[in-house]
């Protein structure tokens, strides 16, 4: 009876040790903003990602300068069209989140510049798990009633 | 401002649960099997994390001051940068010792003489010191460690604009990742005060794979530079 509770002490040991660890970086999502479109994945070192969502909105995606590194400043571009007409008085918000892991709130504040094009500088960090993906939340529309387009990318 | 504390504040107490158990949770789990064989009351199991995590949270204090008086956060991580990677090879360096320790074969330090340098010098000093104390000094160092949920806080702490501002910023993010790590660490301090002497050596091994894996992490940060 004796060795059975030292066994089981030893996996709870390495329960908490090696495998609630691994879990919690693989499993737990990042509470990123509800996406009512699928995530779009695109390589965002390459071009601009573009989704059209069923009411006719057009959302372009891009950061800038190329290559899009972690841990420097980067400008943050949206571009809003409804059948092909810029929407230029669009509420646009923009959250940065990891699929696989909690990484804070990261919102650079979108401004529009002209014709439907929004700008926001922000940063994008490094995670030390080695893991480069990233996930835009691009929200059109009052709160509550926005559209949102998710695009999952890489960073260099 | 005070919206930003309380935001602050609650990226730690996610964070810690999701984030910082599974980056962090290897580091705490090797300090705690590393610790004294003799069985000690909750208090003094306790202790360590205490002092290992009060280290920590001031590092990111002092950070967090630095970050908001210069306002950029670019310029401070950029500075900053190396010394971060050299911390994370280190903690790898700290935990492969401290697991060799724990095996039995933490007297070898033949090859640590032959590569005398100051990173293992560092380590091997926090290893051989037997005060409870040294767990301040080591979350100190170790609150140096590469990680991107506190680099998102310290992005807030530049934007405050001033030294009292950021350092308050990065202060309550660390408060907020306590509990998480307390907990973790208490949970590991009483599982194996019951167990020490029997899965000791087995301990050590696990150690050492944690700290290859750190080693591993700290120098891919190295080579994304």
């Amino acid at each position: 009876m004796k060795q059975f509770n030292d066994i089981i002490r030893v996996l709870c040991v390495f329960l908490v040790t090696a495998i609630i660890p691994v879990a919690l970086i693989v499993v737990v999502p990042a509470p990123a903003a509800s996406a009512a479109e699928t995530p779009l994945h695109c390589d965002i070192q390459i071009g601009s990602c573009i989704m059209k969502t069923g009411n006719g909105m057009t959302i372009e995606f891009d950061i800038q300068p190329k290559p899009v590194s972690a841990m420097t400043e980067r400008t943050f571009v949206v571009i809003v069209t409804r059948n092909g007409i810029p929407l230029m008085d669009a509420s646009v918000h923009l959250d940065l989140s990891m699929p696989h892991m909690f990484m804070g709130k990261n919102q650079p504040v979108m401004n529009h510049i002209k014709d439907g094009r929004y700008e926001g500088k922000g940063i994008i960090t490094r995670c030390a798990s080695g893991n480069k993906t990233w996930q835009a939340d691009v929200a059109v529309g009052p709160a509550g009633k926005a559209v949102v387009a998710a695009f999952v990318f890489e960073v260099k | 401002m005070e919206a930003g504390y309380i935001l602050a504040f609650t990226t730690g107490i996610i964070g810690g649960f999701g984030h910082c158990i599974g980056m962090c949770g290897p580091l705490v789990a090797s300090y705690t099997l590393a610790g004294s064989m003799r069985p000690r009351p909750l208090i003094s199991r306790i202790m360590p994390h205490v002092l290992y995590n009060s280290g920590r949270i001031t590092m990111y204090s002092i950070i967090g001051g630095i970050m908001g008086l210069s306002g950029s956060f670019i310029n401070v991580a950029g500075r900053l940068a190396n010394i971060q990677n050299s911390v994370a090879v280190l903690a790898g360096v700290i935990m492969i010792l401290m697991g060799a320790s724990i095996a039995g074969s933490g007297g070898n330090t033949a090859w640590i003489e032959k590569h005398n340098t100051s990173l293992l010098r560092a380590a091997t000093g926090i290893r051989a010191s037997s005060s409870s104390l040294r767990y301040f000094p080591l979350g100190i160092v170790l609150g140096l460690l590469p990680c991107g949920l506190s680099y998102t806080v310290f992005i807030a702490a530049a934007g405050t604009g001033g030294f009292s501002p950021g350092m308050l910023t990065a202060l309550v993010f660390g408060l907020g990742t306590l509990p998480a790590l307390l907990a973790f660490g208490a949970v590991i301090s009483s599982l194996t005060a019951a167990l020490r002497t029997r899965i000791y050596r087995t301990s050590g091994v696990l150690v050492i794979l944690m700290g290859i894996y750190y080693l591993y992490r700290g120098i891919s940060l190295y080579a994304d530079l």
